[in-house]
């Protein structure tokens, strides 16, 4: 009697842990999908699907909140594939949505990201014709965006530098270090002006201050100024007459300067030629005498006398 | 030796007592304007300078010259000038111009004035033409008068004077010199006043 009660414990044992067996297999094998969570279609046509896989997450603002159920490239469209999400049911999918890929950079596995509108809207529920749940659009994703900036960044640059590059030849360098050099140089003769500015304005201050002090004392000064002025035309035009005969006096000096000078070069050139006449008459005086000292005899036994003039004779 | 010392100084006289003994005696002749002067018609603004008179190395010579074969000129021996002829012309000249005031003053070039004008005269003949006796006597003076301020020359002229001798000899020679003298000078007034008239 024994036996046959243990076999009964025995089997009753074996039945609940293949019933349990059965509930973990159960639970393991999928009993979240039929948590409760909307499903969604995304259709992906430019971006790349690499490294993503059956049950990759579904992220919203960093959060994990649905996974990937299906996808499937569709015949036909080569570049299109047909995604299908399970997204919790908490979470809030809003009409302009967005879909993209991110991809870890490490282990290159994939994930969706959904990015709500930042204004507020309605929850996404309209099913498009001819499918069985809400589509979400395609979205860029942020490196694509990024790349895109910094695509156009690079087009720009270029663009900027070739205008750089045409800014900088040798003709705008060479105005370019001309106007640098004038720069330079207006900037030494500042710097080496800047005292003079400052006196000057300093100058000019202090004129102003005295213009405002002398304001009032501006009348005064003209009826002194207009009795002096009185004064000084007379004194002026005797000083005016006095120089008058100064300039006169300067006049005759100069004059008789000059005349002295005419003077001095006319009998300088006087005796000039009168030297020069009497070296001439003096060498043809030397020439004759050497001449008649040529003929000893005549020197020393008189003239001959066929030599006689008309009318002499010898005694 | 000393016999032939002695008759060193006997050999010497005995060669001085062949010397010429002494000639006819030197005449010495004065060149002379004998005039008359005629006054200027009018007397010319400015001071004249007078250059003294240029001559050739035969006139630097105070013997009167004479020529008795054309083309030749000799002096007589003893006929004497007390003054060369070119200088006593210059005299002569400038007391001529004084005389006859045809400028306000007349002063020796290198005198210490300044002069507005300046003549410039040059002796080219002054001799006796003796190869016709009695033979003639000529006389040839170029005259060039110049604006000293401004350095023009206003004219030049020859003058010429041919005079006849009356005798054929020294004296006669002289004094048709001295009328010679006395023609070209007058001219030479005269064509001073016209030249800068």
């Amino acid at each position: 009697m024994e036996s046959e009660a243990r076999y009964v414990r025995i089997g009753l044992a074996t039945l609940v842990l293949i019933a349990l067996l059965v509930l973990g297999l159960y639970w393991l094998a999928g009993a979240n999908s039929d948590q409760g969570g909307e499903r969604y279609l995304v259709y992906f046509q430019n971006q790349s699907l690499e490294g993503l896989q059956i049950s990759s997450d579904v992220r919203m603002q960093g959060i994990k909140v649905g996974r990937v159920v299906d996808y499937a490239i569709i015949p036909g469209q080569g570049h299109k594939v047909r995604v299908l999400l399970q997204v919790d049911a908490r979470t809030p999918v809003l009409e302009g949505i967005k879909a993209t890929v991110a991809r870890h950079l490490v282990t290159g596995l994939a994930a969706i990201d959904l990015d709500n509108p930042p204004q507020a809207a309605v929850p996404l529920t309209a099913i498009p014709e001819g499918e069985r749940y809400p589509v979400i659009p395609e979205g860029v994703p942020q490196f694509t965006r990024v790349a895109n900036t910094l695509e156009v960044l690079g087009a720009s640059g270029q663009e900027a530098l070739s205008r750089f590059n045409a800014m900088l030849s040798d003709r705008n360098q060479q105005s370019l270090t001309g106007s640098l050099a004038n720069l330079n140089a207006v900037t030494r003769e500042l710097s080496q002006a800047m005292p003079e500015l400052r006196a000057a304005v300093a100058s000019a201050k202090r004129a102003a201050d005295q213009a405002d002090d002398l304001g009032g004392e501006a009348k005064t000064t003209l009826k002194t100024a207009n009795e002096s002025l009185v004064k000084v035309t007379g004194a002026t035009t005797a000083t005016l007459t006095m120089a008058r005969t100064t300039l006169d006096h300067v006049d005759r000096e100069v004059s008789g300067l000059s005349g002295q000078v005419k003077l001095t070069a006319d009998l300088a050139g006087q005796e000039i030629q009168s030297t020069a006449q009497s070296l001439r008459l003096a060498g043809d005086a030397l020439q004759e005498t050497g001449r008649a000292l040529a003929n000893p005899a005549r020197v020393l036994y008189g003239p001959s006398p066929k030599s006689l003039g008309p009318g002499e004779k010898l005694q | 030796m000393k016999k032939l010392f002695w008759l060193l100084p006997l050999i010497w006289l005995s060669a001085c007592s062949g010397l010429p003994g002494p000639a006819q005696p030197s005449t010495y002749y004065v060149l002379t304007d004998p005039g008359p002067v005629e006054a200027s018609p009018k007397t010319l603004p400015g001071v004249l300078l007078l250059r003294e008179m240029d001559a050739s190395a035969f006139y630097q010579e105070p013997r009167l010259a004479y020529s008795r074969i054309p083309g030749t000129r000799a002096n007589y021996e003893f006929a004497y000038w007390t003054e060369l002829p070119a200088k006593r012309l210059t005299w002569l000249l400038r007391q001529r111009l004084e005389a006859a005031g045809t400028f306000v003053a007349v002063a020796p070039l290198s005198g210490g004035v300044v002069g507005d004008y300046q003549l410039n005269t040059r002796l080219i003949d002054f001799y006796h033409d003796a190869a016709t006796p009695p033979g003639e006597v000529l006389l040839l003076v170029e005259a060039e008068l110049v604006r000293r301020d401004r350095g023009v020359l206003l004219g030049r002229r020859i003058f010429v004077s041919q005079q006849p001798v009356a005798a054929f000899d020294a004296a006669a020679a002289a004094e048709a010199m001295n009328r010679a003298a006395n023609q070209v000078l007058d001219e030479i007034v005269a064509w001073l006043g016209e030249a800068n008239g």
